[in-house]
């Protein structure tokens, strides 16, 4: 890849503040969430009938939400620099390979929001212990286990811990599609067509199951292996096909017409 | 060289085209300058250049590589200076190891003296200069990176008097001497010293491709002159003091091209004046004979 090493070197010093302002976000967001999810302990810790609840899954989902927000922006501004013709014009005439550009782009806009959330994740974690620690006792302070940051859910739910990281993947591959086919106002017009398919491919499950299944539908008819794999499968052949579209679309890419 | 081949080109699904089965060879080496009215294709055609824009036919060949490939060693030894400039947030020094370190050949020296140059001073936020301050650290950054092909988009437009002045001298002491160079402008008194090849374009059709020395071989020019003077002549306008006239080169003078003279003529008439060449080509070769 030409100029890889140059043109990694050249976007990330060109975007460091963007990339920073993100990692802050999300440390702020998530400290916040895990702090509000033990404030009812915090409160009931001080009074005479304190029953400790096992916060740890509600904090997971609410935390599933604030990483699929954070990975589908970070996603959607992928392709930035081609939103506007000059910025599109700059970058066409750059001496880098396209490989080259894809992967920087991809490093950054798909893999770091990744890794800066769950480092994120832990510190805001820690956060919470230390807060919760001042605020009630340190054995209130017990940090969420391992399994659950790294996998979304408990450590022997692992059918859960495969799909949700793979169906991030995909929305985030959804989005980088998105970025490069709008270049302009891409979260939205994404978001718009993405709420579009879900309806329609809702639409299409129910008249299928209507038209080949008019009596009622057993539960056991399909096993749930085969339906799980099938699904994982398939979300992972769909995020592969998005990522290689949206390369080719970025190899063939033209300046915007200008009327 | 530069060898453009049948290219056509329209924006979107339109019927329209902007470029219209244009063929042009440049020898290396050459300033060339591009003249065309507003609308008519001039960056469209150094975008094409470039590689950035698809031609729906034709293919333009850069030292024997279809630039639409945009191979990476290719746009190394390409620049395009477009007309409105997008600089990043860094300071310059960061600017010349980042976006240096792109190009083979490019001179941190010849950028330096290029900014002592044009007198930019207090350069810490690129993205906070004026809009003829990005043109001129851009245009040091073009000049340094010494590319083979040169293409410029209007590079005077915006700079004040002293720059314009600087980047004559530059691209005069700068510029290799095989570095081809294009210059799109309208503002030709700027540049017209430095021109050695004229180009001129109106609906993305190419009516006339001369050198000046071909130029200089048929026609000449005359500034000034009374109103009994313009009798016979090719061409006259109006102008302070009597007329200016574009005459048949009879003598063998070589006098300075009027390069708003000559546009306007081959507007109006390409094909007398193409004709017009060609004869004093032929009369010359002839002679050589």
């Amino acid at each position: 890849m030409t100029n890889f090493k140059q043109y990694l070197n050249l976007y990330w010093r060109s975007t460091w503040k963007i990339q920073l302002l993100i990692v802050l976000l999300m440390y702020f967001l998530l400290a916040v969430n895990y702090c509000i999810g033990y404030i009812d302990d915090i409160v009931s810790y001080h009074t005479v009938h304190f029953v400790p609840e096992d916060n740890t899954v509600n904090v997971m989902v609410n935390n599933i939400g604030l990483g699929l927000c954070a990975f589908i922006a970070c996603a959607s501004a992928m392709f930035g620099t081609m939103s506007s013709k000059e910025g599109r014009l700059a970058n066409l005439c750059l001496p880098v390979g396209v490989r080259a550009k894809y992967v920087t782009y991809f490093l950054t806009s798909i893999v770091f929001p990744i890794v800066a959330f769950y480092v994120c994740a832990f510190l805001a974690d820690w956060t919470r212990m230390a807060i919760v620690s001042v605020a009630a006792g340190p054995e209130l302070a017990v940090a969420t286990p391992v399994s659950y940051m790294l996998t979304f859910s408990g450590a022997d739910d692992w059918h859960i811990a495969v799909v949700v990281p793979i169906l991030l993947l995909m929305a985030q591959a959804f989005f980088a599609a998105g970025s490069i086919f709008f270049p302009g106002k891409s979260f939205l017009k994404t978001l718009g067509l993405s709420a579009g398919l879900c309806v329609a491919a809702g639409f299409l499950v129910c008249f299928s199951i209507q038209i080949f299944f008019p009596d009622e539908i057993s539960i056991n008819l399909i096993d749930f292996d085969v339906y799980f794999w099938s699904l994982v499968l398939a979300a992972l052949a769909v995020t592969v096909a998005l990522h290689v579209v949206s390369y080719y679309r970025l190899k063939e890419s033209e300046v915007q017409n200008r009327w | 060289m530069l060898d453009i081949q049948n290219l056509s080109f329209g924006y979107g699904h339109s019927c329209k085209l902007v470029i219209d089965n244009l063929s042009l060879q440049l020898p290396q080496g050459v300033v060339a300058g591009l003249l065309a009215p507003n609308g008519t294709g001039k960056t469209t055609l150094l975008h094409l250049i470039m590689g950035a824009l698809t031609p729906r036919k034709g293919r333009v060949v850069f030292d024997g590589v279809n630039t639409r490939d945009r191979r990476p060693e290719t746009l190394a030894e390409m620049m395009l200076v477009p007309e409105e400039i997008t600089l990043p947030s860094m300071n310059i020094n960061r600017f010349m190891t980042l976006y240096g370190s792109l190009y083979p050949r490019f001179s941190r020296e010849i950028m330096e003296r290029c900014i002592e140059e044009f007198r930019i001073t207090d350069i810490n936020k690129l993205n906070a200069l004026s809009m003829g301050q990005k043109k001129k650290v851009y245009l040091s950054f073009a000049l340094a990176c010494r590319p083979k092909l040169l293409l410029m988009d209007e590079p005077t437009n915006g700079l004040d008097i002293p720059g314009k002045a600087a980047l004559r001298r530059l691209m005069a002491g700068v510029l290799d001497e095989d570095t081809t160079v294009i210059i799109s402008t309208h503002q030709v008194r700027d540049l017209e010293q430095m021109l050695e090849q004229i180009i001129i374009m109106d609906r993305g059709n190419l009516l006339f491709n001369h050198s000046v020395s071909e130029i200089q071989s048929a026609v000449a020019f005359r500034l000034n002159v009374p109103a009994d003077a313009t009798e016979g002549a090719i061409d006259s306008v109006p102008a302070p003091g009597g007329y200016n006239i574009m005459v048949e080169n009879l003598d063998g003078d070589e006098s300075p091209v009027n390069l708003e003279m000559l546009f306007d003529y081959v507007m109006r008439e390409h094909e007398h004046m193409n004709t017009l060449i060609d004869n004093a080509l032929k009369t010359q070769h002839h002679d050589e004979l």
